[in-house]
């Protein structure tokens, strides 16, 4: 296959594996129910959309202060970005609610109803993941080439010698050196492919590396060539493998990237969600892409400053993307190991992110189009003191400072499959490794402020390793608040998807398989995704609960003492019962908003209005540690601590259902 | 080595790669990744799947409705209570005992361990005897005796007791005492994150709570005090005073603060009837939050009381 047929065939595929999972998120989260946050985005989505709409019919309402500060003050110590796509879309797809309640509670019909309303308010975020799909695709296919390089167009380079390929085995770090500076603009300007951060691992240089050819010569001599992480520390050489023995089919480390991320239980729970955490992952995903490319062209520059004002617009995790890539910056230049050029102490893809990506920020966010700092410095403070919920680990309530360090590492553990942690383990010591010792051609001309690193290796596994576990490490303080769960560091899941999925394809290619056994790395990828995706399958649609299989599922983590849940969605099963006893209920950790949205499609039960447990005639509990309390409480009302129906996972209670003679 | 010009860094290029090693080093990095995988298949096809059937919670329900009515019956693991207890309505009886002590015997339906950390606390000093066990599918039942005496009599249970506060007597309505200063009644409580039946004691700032009445007693008194519930327990840490007279002469006195859980106290007795006063002050019931003292949001001290035999 050439290699445009290659990449179109994984552009296709990363495509249609975005699209799948768009269409599984959107159908198969209307089984999902609605978290309390959600209950609360739901409502501001509505508020912003119709100020939104408003504003397209009469310009003039956009610059009226009152009604624009009384719509987006609902719920405005989040941006407003998601929420705005969110109503929109439910403006777009939303079908009507059920006839015979009131317009205000129950579902206007969009210009095309397809969908119940929440799921419409659901399917930007959805779509988001899908998109972080086809990228996390899209980069791990990147990674069968033989020398990546960093800010190179593969394909329209020169084709390279047609000599057969010499590739190398050998993936010893200190090895890595850039060939002939690529001056050409074509060579980097911004295209959707060029997304992959293994297309090149030196900056700016003009190469083919696609699958099964090999670079041409360099003609530098006293340079050595680029190469990849080598399992035998301090040996290096070429090998005798032949093109064939190269040829690591590029959907391989794709696959394995995607699925990596979206194939995991939590990953999936939130991804179908309208709330932030999936959203932002992969906006973050997006800017380090585009970061990467920016560094050899001010296109792309120009691109990053706005992505990363989008980021910021999705979730406040965005705004330590700038700073873990100032550190990725400055530790490229450091590792040069030259004097940096005038250029590269003031690199346009910095200046970018501070020009471009504030005004991104105000414009996408119209609570602050008015007292600006002041509404800014409340949100940050808002979120540097935020309270510290319940949350269980290991049997223990905690909901004070200290937390425990050790939280988001075993939480990691106890919800990603074992295998694929190894692998993402492996995959960051083998490219951080490399990048510690690959050093810039000695014969590089002077880097310009548009493109800084343009010819320096890309330094890839420091990116992964950065963005990997900062997030983790940022919620093992012990004064960081850690009721979220694992979704306060998804973000870092993409990069550990790219690190496995490197490290798959590194450890294949020095096995230097031929043969029929050339077809193992293929062959065996079921064996390593298999158990995310059975937990992932079998825990739906109670995946904020699901466990990984060496955590024992939902019952070893239940043994365990491990979270069971914290959002009031597990109830949809129990409609049913309550719809045969109508009257007041107790929701308890259900929001009254959530249950609102239930109201508005027509799915809550008639006649069952939320009431105060004293009042109830029917209690909803929502198992966690310190929920205890509520438990008791109604056992003592309803004098009887037989729930009449519990939702489990796998014999673990998610959520019962009380009621009594009162 | 470390090239020091381009000539060497050439020539380190081109050293002989122990080519084997690579190989051999990738390989076990990838059979290492393999068999975990490979372990992960079988843990999964362990974990994702419910092991408990109508038919298990049947025969569970049948081996409990054969055991004396006075034995409590446990669940060893508690995440499972809701379910348990939906099936199985003698363990209701059993539901927020205050320990182990005063049952002779006792028997734990257990989907794993018999005696996790919960039921050992509970045990605290008294070493259990194991007497049987009977599979029921994936639950088991144990079995087990303790070198402990029987319950004389019981707080929980006794409504011969006049109660006071320092305005005068109370009023007993069903499981609730109504004094002048707050209230007491026999119900369950969150304490340490487990429930406890006892008797939650809300009164008002200071003011005790005093109960007043002849019991039969026996070797020893043996109560517990904790606090309920964990929002109370998170936002004031102030003790609670525990005051036990025998006959008009004071024979104990306690201070309990909520980081000691549900904390036990114990008194040795001369079996016999004799005049018990308990008398339980809280110090502060309100709690704390950024705007300062709130009385209205409780944290409740609860208490329980049982007179025990000596072993037999």
């Amino acid at each position: 296959m050439t290699p445009r047929a290659t990449r179109r065939l994984t552009i296709a595929a990363a495509l249609a594996l975005g699209l799948a999972v768009v269409l599984l998120l959107a159908r198969g989260h209307r089984d999902v129910g609605y978290v309390r946050d959600e209950g609360i985005y739901f409502h501001a989505s509505r508020a912003y959309a119709d100020w939104a709409v408003r504003g397209l019919q009469s310009p003039s309402v956009l610059f009226d202060r009152p009604a624009r500060d009384r719509a987006f003050a609902v719920n405005h110590e989040h941006p407003a970005l998601m929420k705005l796509a969110g109503g929109l879309s439910a403006r777009l797809f939303s079908a009507p609610g059920p006839g015979g309640q009131p317009p205000e509670t129950r579902a206007q019909p969009g210009l095309a109803p397809i969908m119940p309303e929440g799921a419409a308010m659901r399917l930007p975020a959805q779509l988001l993941a899908g998109l972080g799909v086809v990228l996390l695709f899209l980069a791990g296919a990147g990674l069968t080439r033989k020398r990546p390089v960093l800010g190179d167009s593969p394909l329209s380079a020169p084709p390279a010698s047609p000599r057969p390929a010499t590739p190398v085995t050998d993936l010893s770090p200190g090895t890595s050196s850039p060939r002939e500076p690529n001056l050409s603009p074509e060579t980097s300007s911004p295209r959707a492919t060029d997304l992959s951060p293994e297309t090149s691992s030196t900056l700016g240089s003009s190469r083919v590396f696609a699958t099964g050819t090999a670079p041409a010569a360099d003609p530098s001599p006293g340079t050595s060539s680029p190469r990849e992480p080598n399992l035998s520390p301090g040996t290096s050489s070429p090998s005798d493998l032949s093109p064939e023995t190269s040829a690591l089919s590029p959907l391989i480390p794709a696959v394995l990237a995607a699925l990596w991320f979206i194939g995991l239980p939590h990953v999936w729970f939130h991804a179908g969600l309208h709330c932030f955490d999936v959203p932002v992952a992969v906006l973050t995903l997006a800017v380090v892409l585009c970061y990467r490319r920016a560094l050899a062209s001010w296109r792309w520059s120009l691109l990053l400053g706005p992505l990363l004002g989008v980021a910021i617009s999705v979730k406040h995790n965005a705004l330590f993307i700038p700073v873990l890539l100032g550190v990725h910056y400055l530790a490229c230049l450091a590792l040069a190991r030259r004097r940096p050029s005038r250029g590269q102490l003031l690199p346009l893809p910095f200046l970018s992110m501070a020009l471009l990506a504030p005004p991104t920020v105000l414009a996408l966010w119209p609570w602050l189009w008015s007292d600006p700092l002041a509404r800014l410095g409340e949100y940050l403070e808002f979120h540097r003191l935020h309270a510290y919920y319940n949350t269980e680990y290991f049997s223990i309530n905690y909901n004070q400072p200290p937390l425990p360090w050790s939280y988001p590492f075993v939480l990691t553990w106890a919800t990603v499959p074992t295998a694929l942690l190894l692998l993402a383990a492996i995959g960051l010591v083998l490219a951080v490794r490399s990048d510690l010792s690959s050093r810039p051609s000695a014969d590089l001309c002077p880097a310009r402020f548009t493109a800084p690193l343009r010819g320096h290796p890309a330094r890839d596994g420091l990116l992964w390793a950065l963005f990997g576990l900062f997030p983790l490490l940022l919620i093992s303080l012990p004064t960081i608040p850690i009721f979220g769960g694992t979704k306060h560091w998804i973000t870092a899941y993409p990069f550990l998807a790219l690190a496995a999925a490197f490290a798959y394809v590194t450890l294949w290619r020095s096995l230097a398989l031929t043969g029929r056994a050339r077809h193992l790395p293929a062959a065996l990828l079921p064996l390593l995704l298999v158990p995310a995706l059975w937990s992932t399958l079998h825990g739906h649609p109670y995946n904020l609960s699901q466990y990984a299989p060496l955590a024992g599922g939902a019952r070893g983590a239940a043994d365990l003492g491990l979270m069971r849940g914290f959002w009031g969605s597990a109830v949809l099963p129990l409609l049913d019962d309550l719809s045969e006893r109508p009257g007041p209920l107790h929701l308890h950790d259900l929001h009254e908003l959530a249950r609102l949205q239930y109201e508005r499609e027509g799915r809550w039960p008639p006649g069952t209005t939320s009431a105060p447990l004293t009042r109830a005639r029917a209690a909803l509990l929502f198992h966690e540690r310190h929920m205890l309390s509520n438990e008791v409480d109604a056992w003592n009302h309803f004098q009887n601590s037989a729930p009449l129906d519990v939702i489990t996972l796998d014999d673990v209670p998610l959520t019962s259902l009380y009621a009594g003679s009162k | 080595m470390r090239a020091n010009s381009p000539r060497l860094a050439s020539f380190a290029t081109l050293r002989p790669v122990p080519l084997d090693a690579t190989r051999r080093r990738a390989a076990v990095l990838l059979g290492l990744v393999g068999l975990v995988a490979a372990v992960e298949w079988i843990a999964a096809a362990r974990a994702y799947r419910s092991i408990l059937g109508p038919a298990d919670w049947d025969a569970a329900a049948a081996a409990l409705a054969a055991l004396p009515p006075d034995e409590p019956v446990l669940l060893a693991d508690d995440w499972l209570g809701p379910t348990a207890r939906r099936h199985l309505l003698p363990l209701q009886r059993s539901l927020g005992r205050p320990d182990l002590h005063g049952a002779p015997r006792f028997h734990v339906l257990a989907l794993g361990e018999a005696l996790p950390a919960d039921l050992r606390a509970d045990l605290g000093d008294l070493a259990p005897e194991p007497l049987g066990v009977d599979p029921l599918g994936p639950l088991t039942l144990h079995h087990f005796a303790t070198p402990s005496g029987h319950v004389l009599w019981d707080i929980l249970d006794q409504p011969a007791l006049l109660a006071a506060d320092r305005a005068g007597p109370c009023r007993k309505a069903q499981r609730t005492w109504v004094c002048k200063h707050g209230r007491a009644t026999v119900r369950h409580a969150e304490i340490a994150y487990r429930p406890r039946r006892c008797l939650a004691i809300d009164m008002s700032d200071g003011a005790a709570l005093e109960l007043r009445g002849r019991v039969d007693l026996g070797a020893r008194l043996r109560g517990h005090l904790g606090f309920t519930d964990f929002n109370g327990r998170l936002r004031n840490d102030a003790p609670a005073i525990v005051e036990l007279e025998l006959d008009g002469v004071p024979k104990a006195r306690w201070l309990v603060s909520d980081n000691q859980g549900w904390a036990a106290f114990e008194l040795a007795t001369t079996p016999g009837p004799a005049e018990l006063t308990i008398r339980v002050t809280n110090l502060l019931a309100g709690t704390f939050n950024p705007g300062g003292y709130d009385p209205e949001t409780r944290r409740i001290p609860c208490l329980d009381l049982r007179a025990i035999t000596e072993p037999t």
